[in-house]
């Protein structure tokens, strides 16, 4: 079990996720199932899951197109899914 | 922003077991290390944890001491001679190299199907990467398929974080399978840990296909079906997950882009000693051939002993290096892939997933080059990391010229001050 | 002078399948002569993919300015029938004064533009962050042209190609040519093809195939971003502009920033002469980049996606070669457009095509007709 937890702020509402785990493990772990919208509009989730697909691109902290498999979620991070 | 140049005897650009292996033996013959990898935390793909690094790991980790250390950092390009420009989180970084040491690793071989872009398909490297960064599988039904002993390493952690694995859809035959498990009676460590795995499966039901790929995924709206064929039987799946993946290709653009030669399939031509055709720089691990952790730590080392001139701790590898390349060499040839993949896309099953570009637009293309001119293919920010490897295993298409950045990045990292970058410096 | 006669059909090989040669070979099979296209690669792979597909009224000179607005007007009258991947935008240029001396440049242009009717609108500095919010403050004000547009030129090339196919001629793709005369053009395989004409639209490699002209490569470098919809809004180009495309010994960069229609930002410019290279010069990248950033501060959190080279074709007096060959009179330059071939290919060819069929052209040729850089000839005037 986590040691820890992290509150971090997704789309707007507090969110909680395991101490050290990716941003976008903490969405799905918060239920996110869509991350983005492709240029055709089809729901995307994390396919590589090591920053080569660049489908778990989601904004943190206000800079887009973030991918979001390779950043720690931190306290205070604010995390906002266009999807 | 001011960029800094720092310049050490040994560069190691990934931190999995080769790059680590590298690093430790380097620091240890005294030489001044950098080591630089893209994730929060070492370990690469195989031994990156979010909670504690394993038993293998943690040795190597705790050598790191006089090592200076860039997490979170890509290398975007060579921009002179025997520099490196890093994006690391403060900034852009110049890191110069006397010898360099490319552990870039691999990442999997994605073939389009229909519904392979749908939410809850993801690689089987991927949701083992998803797991150590701290996704819970507890409950959740996953199919793992596509090809390579990965799947029953995958298999096997999902079943151990508490996921329901119903099958493993291995594209390779009964055969080739069986070849292969007798071969391991050569190296006795591999033979117990693959028995082992098939006894774990056998006893947690696990069904373990071997003739059988995925067809075609759909939307239950309550999860995913995948249809599949095995043998010659067509039948179908309900899951929460498909983790699938179809073998390893090198993440080769960085050595392509300091001038290194491929060899055969994309991965880097090197002799015995781990030197790459460019003086200088050494390539370990998977980017010059597929074989796991073993070898990576195996050449990681002979590679930093052969940077330090200790020739004699080198030749003491050299028998374990062999043998590592002859498992290379079995790896390749039972998971090599059966030509049915090639024609599981449809019309509209799309081939470049940044761009949306199905692959009717593509087949009307005469060549690689004027598919990257009469559609987006490639256009998008992975680079053609994902559409690449997928046109040439379809097409038989060149992979195209690498060009820096190698990765997308800030505007900012490319440009910086130009009065204190490398060149208007003594 | 230079006008040729001709009241029949003729056998042409065009050499160069670039947007200018492509569009001379569609002229001439709606002329009805018979054409055939060649080129060492698919259709608009060279300059033609690279550059940044502008579609802009210059006035650096007289000619410039009659033959880009001339093209202009074609552009605009071809536009229904463009394909889809052409992505076509009429965006607008919208030319930055950073000071009041550039101001006065401003005035002079619009003024200058007024005459030859194109539309062309003053902005104070409010007006111009209306209409462009991310540019630094500090900047003056700026020249709006809103009738110049963008375009992703290789899937338009291509169409052109097909036309000529779809007429009866013949497009010959992979193919080197390594000599031409009025009367022939030779390939690598050892093919001669006999003809009664022959046009060198072979852009930056025109010089190879016609020594004694000085059209020399010219590098650039070009940077495209991830998707960023609403940032930019037209094509935005500093003043300096024409003065780093004036500079004919040092490298130079220049601020020039293009909306694409997906949202993603292309970032330029640079020219090099000398560099021929393709890969990309990390020095001068940076000092675009730079420049780039010191007009739009916001660029430098903004996500590259790609970097890439290409070479225009540069001529000593900034004006491209169109028309006879002095010592050949079949053989048709049509080459040297530097920055502006996508926007003059349609003018390019419209003269070409004049001149093959001995009609009037739309605007006077003289400019630039190929003997006014012939080596030891000297012309009055």
């Amino acid at each position: 079990m986590p040691d820890s937890e992290v509150t971090f702020t997704l789309n707007g509402r507090p969110a909680v996720a395991a101490a050290g785990a990716s941003v976008a493990v903490a969405a799905l772990a918060n239920g996110v199932k869509t991350f983005r919208r492709s240029v055709t509009g089809e729901p995307r989730a994390p396919l590589c899951g090591m920053g080569i697909c660049y489908e778990c691109r989601l904004t943190v902290d206000g800079r887009s197109h973030q991918k979001s498999c390779q950043i720690t979620v931190l306290p205070g991070m604010v995390v906002q899914i266009d999807a | 922003m001011l960029e800094r140049t720092s310049t050490f005897d040994v560069v190691v650009v990934g931190a999995g077991p080769g790059g680590l292996a590298a690093a430790t033996a380097a620091t240890a013959a005294g030489r001044s290390v950098a080591l630089i990898d893209d994730a929060p935390l070492p370990g690469g793909q195989i031994w990156r944890h979010q909670r504690s690094p394993g038993k293998a790991a943690k040795r190597f980790i705790d050598q790191l001491a006089g090592v200076t250390r860039f997490q979170q950092a890509k290398v975007i390009a060579t921009p002179s001679e025997p520099t490196l420009l890093v994006e690391t989180p403060d900034g852009p970084r110049y890191v110069g190299w006397r010898s360099l040491v490319l552990a870039t690793g691999a990442r999997e071989l994605f073939l389009p199907f229909p519904g392979w872009t749908l939410p809850g398909v993801v690689g089987a490297g991927g949701i083992q990467a998803l797991i150590k960064q701290g996704l819970s599988v507890r409950g959740k039904r996953v199919v793992v398929a596509g090809t390579g002993a990965l799947l029953l390493v995958v298999a096997d952690l999902l079943r151990s974080e508490g996921a329901i694995v119903p099958a493993i859809l291995e594209q390779a035959s009964a055969h080739r399978i069986n070849r292969f498990a007798l071969s391991l009676l050569r190296t006795p460590r591999k033979l117990l840990a693959g028995a082992a795995f098939r006894a774990k499966l056998a006893t947690s039901g696990t069904r373990y296909a071997t003739n059988s790929y995925p067809t075609a995924v759909s939307d239950t709206g309550s999860g995913l079906r995948v249809e599949y064929r095995s043998g010659a039987m067509t039948a179908a799946m309900d899951c929460d997950l498909l983790a699938c993946g179809f073998n390893l290709i090198p993440n080769n653009e960085l050595p392509q882009l300091l001038g290194c030669q491929l060899a055969a399939d994309g991965f880097i031509r090197v002799d015995a000693q781990l030197r790459s055709t460019v003086p200088g720089i050494y390539a370990v691990g998977e980017v010059n051939g597929i074989g796991g952790a073993d070898k990576a730590m195996i050449e990681g080392q002979i590679a930093a002993h052969t940077i330090s001139g200790n020739t004699a701790g080198a030749a003491r590898l050299a028998a374990a290096h062999a043998a590592s390349l002859r498992f290379v060499r079995k790896l390749a040839e039972t998971f090599a892939l059966r030509p049915e993949l090639k024609s599981l896309a449809r019309p509209d099953t799309l081939v470049c997933r940044c761009e949306d570009v199905p692959l009717s637009a593509i087949a009307q293309s005469r060549s690689g080059r004027d598919a990257k001119l009469q559609t987006r293919c490639g256009m998008g920010p992975c680079q053609g990391r994902v559409c690449g490897p997928i046109l040439q295993h379809l097409f038989l298409t060149e992979p195209p010229a690498v060009r820096p950045p190698l990765f997308a990045t800030a505007i900012g990292t490319l440009a910086s001050n130009s009065k204190t970058a490398p060149g208007h410096q003594q | 002078m230079g006008r040729l006669s001709s009241t029949s059909s003729c056998k042409v090989v065009v050499v160069g399948a670039g947007i200018v040669g492509a569009a001379v070979a569609e002229a001439l099979v709606e002329d009805g002569h018979v054409v055939t296209l060649v080129d060492q690669g698919p259709p608009g792979a060279g300059a033609t993919a690279a550059g940044m597909g502008h579609v802009v009224v210059m006035d650096d000179s007289p000619a410039q300015i009659a033959l880009t607005g001339y093209s202009q007007r074609l552009w605009d009258a071809r536009s229904p029938g463009l394909p889809a991947a052409a992505e076509r935008m009429v965006c607008g240029t919208l030319w930055i004064a950073a000071d009041d001396e550039e101001m006065v440049e401003v005035r002079r242009k619009a003024h200058f533009y007024h005459l030859q009717g194109v539309a062309a609108e003053v902005l104070d500095a409010a007006r111009l962050y209306a209409k462009e919010p991310h540019l630094r403050p500090g900047l003056a004000g700026g020249l709006l042209v809103p009738g110049d547009s963008v375009v992703y030129p290789p899937p338009i090339a291509a169409a052109m190609a097909d036309v000529v196919r779809q007429r009866g001629g013949e497009v010959l793709l992979g193919k080197t040519v390594t000599s031409m005369s009025g009367r022939e053009v030779k390939l690598a395989d050892g093919t001669a093809m006999e003809c009664d004409f022959t046009v060198n639209a072979a852009g930056a490699q025109a010089a190879a195939l016609c020594p004694g002209f000085d059209i020399r490569p010219r590098k650039g470098h070009l940077l495209i971003t991830d998707r960023y919809p609403g940032y930019v809004r037209h094509q935005l180009v500093e003043l300096g502009y024409l003065k780093a495309a004036h500079e004919t010994t040092e490298a130079s960069v220049a601020f020039n920033v293009q909306p694409r229609p997906t949202g993603q930002l292309l970032i330029g410019s640079s020219r090099q002469y000398g560099a021929n290279a393709p890969g990309v010069d990390h020095q001068i990248l940076r000092r675009m980049l730079d420049r780039a950033i010191e007009y739009m501060p916001v660029l430098a959190g903004l996500s590259a996606i790609r970097v890439w080279t290409g070479f225009r074709a540069a001529t000593p007096d900034k004006l491209p070669l169109i028309g006879p060959h002095p010592d050949d009179s079949r053989l048709i330059l049509a080459a040297g457009h530097e920055g502006l071939g996508i926007t003059t290919s349609l003018g390019t060819a419209a003269l070409v095509a004049d001149c093959l069929a001995g009609r009037v052209p739309a605007i006077p040729l003289e400019p630039y007709l190929p003997a006014r850089f012939l080596t030891g000839v000297t012309h009055a005037g």
